[in-house]
């Protein structure tokens, strides 16, 4: 029995330090493969989830460059930003999306999510060091454990395939054109929803959201916190939120100035649902954040 | 609990130390440490229904005792009935009750009539096909006196749930398994290593074949009106791959799980796929189940031994039955019927009980004869799973007149080629090892500690990077 246990125990280290050595060659590769260039005449970096995605058109804004996607948390932010700050000197200002619900609790799911966690690993590995490794692990450990492997057969494969150096800026995100509204149905779900908000912190949320901050400014950049435009409805509905959202930014973020375009009046058609602007809505608020600059609403620009 | 899941990778170094190293003292502490054991691995599932195993158990121990005592054949009969009428007909109520009900309000709208009334809103307990024909072996050989009636409820209950082959196999006997749970098992440092040796096999079969087949087979199947004939082929083909990795899979970790419990089970295995008939299939495939039908129903209904008319119908009867025990519905009936209708010819014309060995371990190759006779009894068996595999008669139908269009010789529309190349790899060692136990066996005197310990690496490595995404094993809905 002894000599049964000994011998695999031994495998396991064995297989441990083999493996480490070729994941840690892995990550090397895949990172000094990947580069995330951002055009030099691009000095505003707006990063955030689906409501600076749907929201700011960067076509329109010749000098920011819109890299939110939907379903991202702060945690996947912290996790872009930083390389993209390391590779990127031209930008001077980082715009974060901030909304009132993204402390919320509820955001934990997207980072439980298994599919997300796929995605995490396969496309972005590289990104992490180890510190980010464990945390992640600790927050979701099965979608870790399952998908972290997948992550070392893409790299395997990129190495066996010898792909070119690429240039993967595109996939962390970009603006998203909503086509169409799908406002009246999401009035009728508003109607019928459990009224019961949850107002529980998301730690994790929060823990990232401040080290987005430290890392923006001990990068010397400047940082803006962004909420976008959002339906009357839902800016009523999140009032709950409100006093924790606000006091975050005083307290934990004294330095991050906050632009609060939530109450902006919009027409109806310029929504694609309560939280979200349509490609109409979008090219408005771009153009009107040309006009005006990421500045607060005030009566002399108020639209 | 599935096997290739984070909670038994935790469960069974715990449950194995813990057997050695602290209930070790005697026969009855390892009993009963096995059966606690074994229904928490049940109960992870759904506690509730360990009642129900539960009281099949003890049910199937009451009635053996009575056999045993009863003093004449007609009593004896009499316990045995309860025991067949009790144990089908939970099987009946759980797996088969909305078929057949579904199929006798179907019957009267042939005439014109229609008919709606009640439907039973169950789900199918855990491996209530494997245990109930576990149970039901164990009286049928008390009462043909083949063994004697255990007097230990532990050892019984222990015997029935034992958590690696409670719910997908093998089926044992209690001939073989019983007198296992009357012994003191010792720790025997070969067996414990041939046993996570065949538990690596096992996964490996699962976690990637089975479950990388699983993705193509089901964007195959669920697409098949889209796709041509060589792609639907191709999908056949990952199909049959996809069921053996996943089945023999989970019976290589059951016995090899087994084994480091110091239990022996039955091979279930033995690289069916290099069969050169159907008859030598079935010697192959799912042995367990195969020779189960084969004593306690084929033999007792005259077998081969009476007239043809007679050893046709028991054919028909075993592979029907044989259809039916994977699931209630018409396509599992038909992939019996078709396995009937090739396994009828070679028993009549003799042909049955050819080929009893695997080709000659010497050969590097196959002969061409054999060569042919391997891919064709491969393909039958491939097109037959078809059935095996659809939602409905219409769809497994449709499917294979898609598969023999014309488009059948276009180029398949498959582009991973990553579990190609796996799989081709898989079957090149099982052919290497096909006179073996399992793939994994090695000669130790033969091969260097160092070839075979960087052949595990390489194999655990292969798990680890080409895990699928996690798929239910196939056999846990039987």
């Amino acid at each position: 029995m002894k000599l049964f246990l000994i011998k695999i125990c031994i495998f396991c280290l064995l297989f441990i330090s083999v493996t480490s050595l070729l994941i840690a060659f892995v990550i090397y590769r895949e990172k000094n493969r990947t580069s995330l260039i951002i055009p030099l005449d691009k000095t505003i970096l707006l990063i955030g989830d689906s409501h600076p995605a749907c929201s700011v058109n960067d076509s329109i804004l010749k000098n920011t460059f819109n890299l939110s996607k939907g379903g991202t948390t702060y945690f996947e932010t912290y996790l872009k930003l930083k390389r993209v700050l390391e590779t990127n000197k031209n930008i001077n200002t980082v715009i974060l999306g901030y909304s009132y619900g993204d402390l919320s609790k509820y955001r934990d799911k997207w980072i439980k999510d298994p599919a997300k966690a796929k995605k995490l690993f396969t496309s972005w590995l590289y990104l992490f060091d180890l510190q980010l490794f464990l945390s992640y692990l600790y927050e979701n450990p099965s979608g870790t454990l399952i998908n972290f492997p997948k992550s070392i057969r893409y790299g395997m494969n990129s190495m066996l395939h010898s792909r070119p150096k690429e240039n993967k800026i595109s996939e962390f995100g970009g603006y998203h054109k909503l086509n169409g509204s799908k406002l009246r149905i999401a009035k009728e779900k508003f109607l019928i929803r459990d009224k019961s908000f949850d107002l529980k912190v998301s730690e994790f949320q929060l823990k990232y959201l401040i080290k987005i901050y430290k890392l923006v400014l001990a990068k010397n950049k400047k940082l803006i916190l962004l909420n976008t435009p959002i339906h009357p409805i839902a800016e009523k509905d999140h009032a709950p939120l409100k006093p924790f959202y606000f006091s975050v930014v005083k307290d934990k973020l004294p330095k991050a100035a906050l632009i609060n375009h939530s109450n902006m009046y919009l027409p109806e058609e310029y929504f694609s649902d309560l939280d979200h602007l349509n490609f109409k809505g979008a090219k408005f608020y771009s153009e009107w954040l040309l006009k005006f600059g990421y500045v607060n609403l005030n009566s002399s620009n108020k639209p | 609990m599935f096997f290739n899941s984070i909670e038994f990778a935790l469960f069974l170094p715990i449950t194995f130390l813990l057997y050695w190293f602290v209930f070790n003292k005697n026969l009855r502490i390892q009993n009963i440490f096995l059966l606690l054991a074994s229904y928490f691995f049940y109960g992870w599932w759904d506690w509730r229904f360990l009642s129900l195993i539960i009281f099949s158990s003890l049910t199937d121990y009451i009635l053996g005792l009575k056999m045993n005592s009863a003093n004449s054949t007609k009593n004896r009969k009499i316990f045995l009935m309860i025991s067949i009428i009790l144990n089908l007909g939970l099987l009946g109520v759980f797996k088969y009750f909305n078929f057949f009900i579904e199929n006798f309000y179907k019957s009267f709208q042939l005439f014109g009539m229609s008919m709606e009334g009640g439907h039973l809103n169950i789900i199918l307990p855990l491996g209530i096909s494997f245990y109930t024909f576990q149970t039901l072996s164990y009286t049928i050989d008390v009462y043909r006196k083949k063994i004697k009636a255990t007097e230990d409820p532990i050892e019984f209950l222990a015997f029935v749930s034992f958590f690696p082959q409670l719910v997908a196999g093998p089926i044992e006997r209690a001939m073989n398994l019983l007198p296992q749970f009357q012994q003191k098992r010792i720790f025997e440092y070969h067996k414990a290593v041939d046993g996570l040796r065949q538990i690596l096999l096992g996964l490996f079969k699962k976690i990637v074949i089975a479950d990388n087949c699983a993705v193509l087979v089901n964007d195959i199947f669920s697409t098949y009106g889209t796709q041509n004939g060589s792609t639907l082929l191709v999908g056949a083909i990952l199909f049959s791959f996809q069921i053996y990795g996943d089945f023999s899979g989970y019976s290589d970790i059951a016995i090899g799980t087994a084994r480091l419990f110091g239990i022996n089970l039955r091979k279930n295995f033995s690289f069916p796929y290099f069969s050169r008939n159907i008859a030598e299939f079935w010697r192959r495939w799912h042995i367990s189940l195969t020779s189960w039908f084969r004593d306690y129903l084929y033999i007792p209904l005259g077998g081969s031994k009476r007239s043809k008319y007679i050893t046709v119908r028991n054919v028909f009867i075993v592979f029907i039955v044989s259809g039916i025990w994977h699931g209630a519905n018409w396509t599992f009936l038909v992939w019996g019927l078709i396995h009937a209708s090739l396994f009828l010819p070679l028993l009549l014309f003799k042909r049955n009980r050819i080929y009893h060995k695997a080709i000659d371990p010497s050969k590097r190759f196959p002969g061409i004869i054999e060569a042919i006779q391997i891919s064709f009894t491969f393909l039958m068996i491939s097109i037959s799973w078809i059935f095996f595999r659809s939602d409905s008669l219409s769809s497994a139908i449709s499917y294979i007149s898609i598969l023999f269009s014309p488009s059948l010789f276009s180029f398949p529309a498959i582009l991973d080629n990553n579990i190609f190349i796996i799989i081709f790899c898989f079957m090149v060692l099982e052919w290497i090892q096909r006179d073996k136990e399992h793939a994994l066996e090695f000669d130790s005197t033969k091969i260097p500690k160092v070839i075979r310990w960087i052949f595990y690496y390489l194999i655990v490595l292969f798990i680890f990077l080409y895990q699928g995404d996690q798929q239910e094993f196939i056999y846990f809905q039987f």
